[in-house]
């Protein structure tokens, strides 16, 4: 077994199990994408910085300075409390929130289509789809030394036409998922010229079917083709009723 | 002007109201929308694990308060600070 076929198996293996919104019945997934996980952890760095700053300031005011908790009054304390717990829900909640935007921007290439999925927001969802059959031409791009370390980049999809490119970004292995486009593609161009010849035999076996069915006298006087004889006769005649 | 203690909490619950509105949003989207796969019960999961467990802490810090009884906006500045400015308010 080759690489190439190596990969294709592999995307199909890994992916037999799911599904994706707008998927149709008869469809089945080739590769699913998302962003590199170095995107999310960019996010994870940031909330890990929100959740111990606090900490750090507190622990820093303590030692540097002759504040103390316990000359606080009731209503401070309370203040502090509420919101501490206020301020950490949130940090929470603006990391589900991040995990959510990362989890729900999707690519999926299926046997039949390309499908991207991007939620902007939490209330902005794009779903854009091209037919396999119409890329022409599939691009990897890698840049910079981030990309190049951890190998991730995007994947430009150019397609027939002035219609513009679609764009897988920042999604891990960017070269390979190229090949398994481009394997996708040719196995559904193949698949699609196999359905046209089956049409064709088969429109091709009902007229044979139905010309078996037919009367024989009827097939002789529809098929009869008259030799020359009879078409200069059929001529001279047409001619005599005309001039008369 | 005295204020109830339970104003705070009033406060408080406001922002766990919106915080609980957030979270549905986000809930409902995982699972409508995306793949509740591994990763995304996993994430689900922790949200709501640490949720609890914070609710849980400001729930066994502030269960002892008195929300009926009153303040003033004097006590929301620390005594040692009043002290520093010389005055004999509140000491």
């Amino acid at each position: 077994m080759n690489t190439q076929t190596q990969n294709t198996h592999f995307a199909l293996s890994a992916h037999r199990s799911l599904h994706f919104p707008t998927q149709r019945p008869n469809e089945h997934i080739i590769l699913l994408l998302r962003r590199h996980w170095i995107i999310f952890g960019r996010n994870i760095v940031h909330w890990l910085f929100l959740v111990f700053f606090p900490i750090i300031l507190i622990i820093a005011v303590v030692w540097f300075t002759d504040f103390s908790f316990f000359s606080l009054s009731r209503v401070t304390s309370i203040l502090i409390i509420e919101g501490f717990s206020l301020y950490y829900l949130f940090c929470l909640l603006g990391y589900f929130y991040r995990f959510v935007d990362y989890h729900l921007d999707i690519w999926v290439v299926t046997d039949q289509r390309v499908v991207s999925i991007e939620q902007q927001g939490l209330f902005n969802r794009v779903i854009s789809e091209l037919n396999i059959l119409k890329i022409q031409d599939v691009t990897s791009e890698v840049k910079g030394k981030v990309q190049t370390f951890l190998d991730y980049g995007q994947v430009y999809i150019q397609t027939a036409g002035k219609e513009e490119r679609f764009v897988f970004e920042e999604v891990p292995r960017p070269s390979q998922v190229a090949k398994i486009i481009l394997q996708a593609h040719d196995h559904a161009a193949k698949v699609d010229e196999y359905q046209k010849v089956k049409e064709s035999e088969e429109y091709r076996h009902q007229i044979d079917t139905q010309y078996q069915k037919m009367p024989k006298n009827t097939a002789t006087t529809n098929t009869h083709i008259p030799t020359p004889e009879e078409q200069a006769e059929a001529d001279t005649h047409i001619k005599t009723q005309q001039l008369k | 002007m005295e204020i109830p203690f339970f104003v705070l909490l009033i406060l408080y619950l406001i922002g766990v109201a919106f915080f609980l509105l957030w979270s549905f949003f986000n809930l409902y989207h995982i699972i409508k929308f995306g793949f509740f796969d591994f990763t995304g019960k996993l994430n689900t999961g922790i949200f709501a694990c640490l949720s609890i467990a914070i609710f849980f802490i400001t729930f066994l810090l502030l269960k002892d308060v008195a929300w009926l009884d009153t303040f003033t906006f004097m006590d929301l500045i620390p005594t040692k600070t009043i002290e520093s400015f010389g005055t004999n308010i509140h000491i």
